[in-house]
């Protein structure tokens, strides 16, 4: 497991799935991260996380995201280019006593020293809606910087919204890492 | 199929893939098949590919003939066509060297365009390309397509790295741009 000043970083496990079931149920915590959020019974979680195991997807890599004992959100590569080394992730803080506090700032940090130092990553992406200013200021404090803006690209809560690509190098990584306290 | 002045776009068909497997293995350019993404592929696992996607009811891609030839393909990536937000990600490849720069591509992206606005109601497309291939750029911007960013160094292009070029093309704005061309 990855270890932060506040969170934990570890595998999904079986025995993760109900909790991750009962906090996906937070839809307006979801949406700002699955605009197209339905319903998915438990069942059809547990038979896609065992599809998953059976299939080796080595693409993406999944993490829970542990504070105080329990799981309040996820991280992972949701794509990955080993030829030009670099990855697409993902993350979201769905229970809403963590929200604000810092948590998802920490589990950014933990994910991306990992993806550089140990995945040997030279770049990482991520795309973002553009209301969602609470995530771009996380991710801006880790490093990341606005690419490219793609015209109404998504639709949330019945508008049309622009979806924003951030990335962000090894080199200015490397720069944020140094500076950090 | 979609017929333009010189260009048809039809439903590929498991015989055309002997066409585009030479087309795909013969002296070729890398920068216009898609550099990164080119390595050798034999006929038997291109003919795989298309009967797989048939298996899990992909839409079929375009194949691009000119006087009765094969001389690329084009159409929407199945895996980027959203069909809730109305948006869809395009790609077009034209694998022959004789048919470089002479405007078939353009004449492609403009029948594509218009069935992707018209017949399948979407509202936006886009598309990513190196920000090397100027060539495709000033193609994709005569069509109407807009420069939205670059993810800097996202691409291995012949020996260094690359941004990556991401544009889209909103409807009402192909809609104005066909009508001032069509002014001209």
């Amino acid at each position: 497991m990855l270890k932060g000043e506040k969170v934990i970083l570890r595998a999904v496990e079986k025995d993760d799935l109900k909790r991750l079931w009962e906090l996906e149920q937070n839809v307006d915590l979801l949406e700002w991260s699955q605009p197209d959020w339905m319903p998915k019974s438990l069942a059809a979680r547990e038979k896609e996380y065992e599809k998953q195991i059976e299939e080796r997807h080595a693409e993406r890599i999944d993490f829970v995201i542990e504070a105080d004992g329990k799981v309040i959100g996820r991280i992972g590569i949701v794509h990955q280019n080993r030829m030009a080394h670099n990855a697409i992730f993902g993350m979201g803080i769905f229970d809403r006593e963590y929200l604000g506090r810092g948590y998802g700032r920490d589990a950014v940090r933990v994910f991306i020293d990992w993806a550089f130092r140990i995945l040997n990553f030279r770049r990482l992406s991520l795309d973002v809606l553009a209301p969602n200013e609470r995530a771009i200021e996380a991710y801006q404090a880790c490093g990341f910087r606005e690419e490219a803006r793609l015209r109404q690209h998504s639709v949330f809560r019945g508008q049309p919204v622009d979806l924003i690509y951030m990335g962000l190098l090894r080199s200015e990584w490397q720069h944020v890492r140094a500076a950090r306290p | 199929m979609l017929h333009g002045e010189r260009v048809t776009l039809r439903p590929q068909e498991l015989e055309d893939i002997k066409q585009l497997h030479l087309l795909f293995n013969r002296e070729i350019d890398l920068v216009m098949c898609g550099y990164g993404n080119w390595r050798p592929r034999p006929l038997g696992v291109m003919e795989h590919w298309f009967k797989k996607d048939l298996d899990d009811g992909l839409q079929a891609q375009f194949l691009i003939e000119v006087d009765g030839k094969a001389i690329g393909e084009i159409g929407l990536h199945p895996w980027r066509l959203n069909r809730r937000d109305g948006t869809a990600e395009l790609g077009i490849g034209i694998y022959d060297p004789e048919y470089i720069s002479k405007g078939h591509g353009r004449e492609a992206l403009d029948l594509l365009l218009e069935w992707s606005f018209v017949n399948q109601n979407l509202r936006r497309l886009w598309l990513t390309t190196g920000a090397t291939n100027e060539r495709a750029i000033r193609s994709y911007r005569s069509c109407g397509f807009m420069e939205e960013g670059r993810l800097r160094e996202e691409e291995w292009y012949d020996g260094e790295y690359a941004d990556l070029v991401v544009m889209g093309l909103l409807r009402r704005e192909w809609e104005a741009h066909r009508a001032a061309q069509a002014e001209r």
